[in-house]
């Protein structure tokens, strides 16, 4: 009788408390259906970072203040975008910890830290972290030192932890993996390390390897190895350091990749390169590739082609197409057939000097090498190594079909180097590759919240910032755009004008994606500046 | 355009571009393939490098490290470099290119043999001598410079004002070539923002002329400016801040200084001051 009074009282608590949901791959599937939570990196599969929530407007966005600030236990800067599920948020701290926060209050409710080596200095990246994923009941994170560990959601416990690389070939990963039916798909980056790159497919159950595929060859009969003279294909690079999308119809993942090694003094791997500087698109099943797309043929300048594809159905003279767009370290962005790769057409969307235009195919036709290629006194080339944009996510709204990316016009004087590279190591290398470059200072750097047509890539209007931005940005069905500039001026633009309607000096550069949430009926936004995330609600 | 390239931070930058930002984190240490073992004498480091070596360091300080250092390695907005070998050791150098100091930033995009090779290069312009010395007096140099009422502008140890650098230690930092060309063109090589290592790189005491929606004008130097708000400093020490959305025009003025030309002293007056102010180490 006791027993089963207490079953009861059992029973009647886990109706109470309907916090840590489960959360399987349909919800994931249908993400746009439930606005009220941020479910994936990319808000959906289709990275679009558009929020279906519209208490926030234009007329009232001007009342925003902060609800709730969390500061990070370590130091270093939150570059992490939040997920949130029915009430919980989970976000990540440098290197590779993880919190779970009650999104309405910001009362921390676990806290997990994996033991990460603390003689481990990752080589060209900073040891941070930008995000978690989840499926089912668990929390899954991938670690600076390489390994995939599921959390438990209600509690941070471990319930598999997998070693995805190993890091004294170069490898360290900042990047959020992607939770599909039954499988978390998660890149690597260490492109200035001599890391090979390469996309994997774990298990969600236990954590067991199911697939891996290379971006770069391994051996000289692997398909793109005749790109690379002289076996140079051995150099590696292809790194696949941001997060993905996936088409669930087509069971296609989209990944994009970094540069070849070593980067900015490409004479030693004469051709194309492949498949560096591409999109991939990779049967979920199998991790096949069914297409590739190469942006930067040869790439000398680290412009790496990581940056999120934002997936979206529109018309193109006429007829539905299933697009695959991408704002690319280049400065030019692109509109791709996502079924078969085909390219659409491309424009600039920063200031470049390096290309007159891309062809009918898409293959950027360069100016002379004397005045694109890097050289030992420095050749001035826009954009920057940082490029046109970083690893920072656009977003893309259905309602206005504006693609709106947080672009900067900088240069920098390319430097070429001697092209060694000894995995794992930094011995041999220079400037992380081939090179370097010095780089256009805040004062002569420009960057700009664009809004471009997302089927063609016309601008429809600009916002000009000062100082060198590093912040994603956010398109809400309530008609607003949110980013930040470089002093951590967060704001909110008119989604259709860009004109500017409110914004609040966080005190610190805000270094992440914007995001968008709700609980208990009330809109929240969310982004961070510094070390702490700030969330921000109407009164 | 060149002024603003000339004033910006000479960032060695990184691969790490890949991941974020400009400035980098330490990399990964450990003595250099070829390179010798740290405080290795006789034979040290630097003394190792073959003239191909030196030749190397040579490009690479031009490419890197010139823009602030000057071509010629005398000094500009960063010190003078001749003899800096000699004084702080191959090693101490080597963790100063390593770690950065003050407005440096720590260059950490290079191997430990292109550092090396660099400490290699530098050294050899301090077995020449310095590339010019001051040849006024340094006694007489500093009556001018209280003639000239400097002070009401600038501090020295602990007596001055504070709306100019403080030249504590400035003929440590720059050499007599620089000083003589600023005294008298002090706008056209102003040193960096060295206010908030946030500001690292952008152009110091840089004069903006605004207009106000309403009429008034004002000329300072700019303290401050985010995309929303501009700050700037008058003479008396004074901060103005702008909201950008109520003034009618803002106008850098790159190229004018607030500091006053001194084209006007006697060139022995200028040599004596610049003498003076070449004797400023600091510490003594």
């Amino acid at each position: 009788m006791r027993t089963a009074r207490y079953i009861l009282a059992l029973l009647a608590l886990c109706f109470a408390v309907p916090s840590f949901a489960q959360v399987p791959y349909e919800r994931l599937k249908d993400a746009a259906k439930e606005p009220d939570n941020w479910l994936t990196y990319g808000g959906n599969y289709s990275s679009q970072r558009f929020s279906g929530l519209k208490q926030i407007t234009p007329e009232n966005v001007a009342n925003l203040r902060v609800a709730w600030a969390y500061q990070m236990r370590g130091g270093g800067v939150m570059e992490s975008s939040p997920i949130i599920v029915d009430g919980i948020m989970y976000v990540t701290e440098p290197p590779s910890n993880v919190t779970a926060i009650d999104a309405r209050t910001g009362k921390p409710l676990w806290h997990y830290v994996p033991q990460v080596p603390r003689d481990f200095v990752p080589i060209g990246l900073f040891p941070t972290n930008r995000g978690v994923a989840v499926l089912d009941d668990k929390v899954i994170l991938a670690t600076i030192d390489d390994h995939l560990i599921a959390l438990d959601a209600k509690s941070g416990v471990v319930r598999w932890n997998s070693v995805i690389a190993d890091r004294m070939d170069g490898y360290a990963i900042t990047q959020a993996p992607l939770a599909i039916n039954g499988k978390i798909v998660v890149g690597v980056g260490g492109g200035e390390a001599g890391a090979h790159g390469f996309l994997s497919c774990f298990d969600a159950k236990d954590g067991k390897l199911l697939w891996k595929t290379y971006t770069v060859p391994r051996s000289a009969s692997d398909p793109g190895a005749d790109t690379w003279a002289n076996g140079s294909w051995s150099n590696g690079g292809g790194t696949t350091w941001n997060t993905g999308s996936y088409d669930p119809e087509l069971n296609l993942i989209y990944w994009g990749t970094g540069n070849p090694a070593p980067d900015w003094n490409g004479e030693g791997r004469v051709g194309d390169n492949l498949f560096t500087c591409a999109m991939i698109a990779l049967d979920a099943e199998t991790g096949a590739m069914k297409w590739y797309f190469q942006f930067t043929p040869h790439e000398t300048h680290d412009w790496d082609a990581a940056e999120p594809p934002i997936l979206l159905d529109a018309s193109i003279n006429g007829k539905p197409r299933k697009l695959l767009v991408q704002a690319n370290r280049n400065a030019f962005y692109y509109v791709l057939d996502r079924t078969n790769g085909q390219f659409i057409t491309g424009v600039p969307f920063a200031k470049q000097t390096w290309a007159k235009g891309l062809d009918a195919k898409g293959r950027p036709i360069t100016f002379p090498a004397s005045q694109i290629e890097p050289s030992v006194e420095g050749t001035l080339v826009y954009p920057s190594l940082t490029g046109g944009i970083n690893w920072t996510s656009p977003c893309y709204s259905p309602l206005t079909g504006l693609f709106y990316v947080n672009a900067r016009d900088g240069f920098a004087y390319y430097i070429k180097g001697e092209p060694k590279m000894a995995p794992g190591n930094s011995v041999g290398i220079i400037g992380g590759g081939g090179g370097g470059g010095r780089m256009s200072g805040p004062d002569e750097t420009t960057t700009w919240i664009r809004a471009l047509v997302a089927t063609t890539g016309e601008k429809k209007w600009e916002y000009k910032m000062i100082g060198d931005s590093w912040t994603g940005v956010l398109a809400t069905a309530g008609g607003l755009v949110f980013s930040a500039d470089a002093a951590g001026n967060f704001f909110a633009l008119d989604a259709n004008t860009g004109a500017p309607l409110w914004h609040l000096l966080l005190g610190s550069s805000v270094r992440s994606n914007p995001v968008s949430y709700a609980v208990d009926g009330r809109q929240y936004v969310a982004d961070s500046a510094g070390n702490t995330l700030f969330v921000f609600s109407l009164p | 355009m060149t002024l603003m390239r000339r004033v910006c931070v000479a960032i060695l930058v990184l691969a790490v571009l890949g991941f974020g930002r400009n400035l980098v984190m330490a990399s990964p240490q450990g003595p250099p393939p070829q390179g010798p073992p740290p405080n290795a004498s006789p034979g040290s480091p630097a003394e190792r490098l073959t003239p191909d070596d030196i030749a190397m360091g040579k490009q690479l300080f031009a490419a890197n490290c010139a823009s602030c250092h000057g071509v010629d390695a005398s000094g500009q907005l960063g010190p003078n470099l001749h003899g800096v070998v000699q004084r702080l050791g191959e090693q101490g150098v080597f963790g100063i290119v390593r770690n950065g100091r003050g407005g440096m930033p720590p260059v950490s995009s290079i191997n430990d043999r292109r550092v090396w090779q660099v400490v290699g290069y530098v050294r050899t312009l301090g077995e020449t001598g310095p590339v010019e010395a001051a040849t006024g007096d340094p006694e007489k140099g500093k009556a001018v410079y209280e003639a000239n009422g400097c002070s009401a502008c600038h501090t020295i140890g602990t007596t001055g004002g504070g709306v100019g650098p403080q030249l504590t230690t400035i003929g440590r930092s720059r050499a007599p070539k620089y000083l003589h060309a600023f005294l008298l063109d002090p706008g056209k090589t102003p040193p960096p923002d060295m206010t908030l290592p946030e500001r690292a790189g952008n152009t110091g005491y840089l004069l903006v002329h605004v207009v106000t929606k309403d009429g008034h004008e004002m000329t300072g130097i700019r303290v401050n400016e985010d995309t929303f708000e501009l700050t700037l400093r008058d003479v008396g020490g004074h901060f103005y801040t702008y909201d950008k959305s109520k003034l009618k025009t803002i106008e850098a003025e790159p190229g004018k200084s607030v500091m006053p030309s001194y084209s006007n002293l006697s060139a022995t007056d200028l040599d004596n001051l610049v003498a003076y102010l070449s004797s400023l180490k600091g510490g003594q």
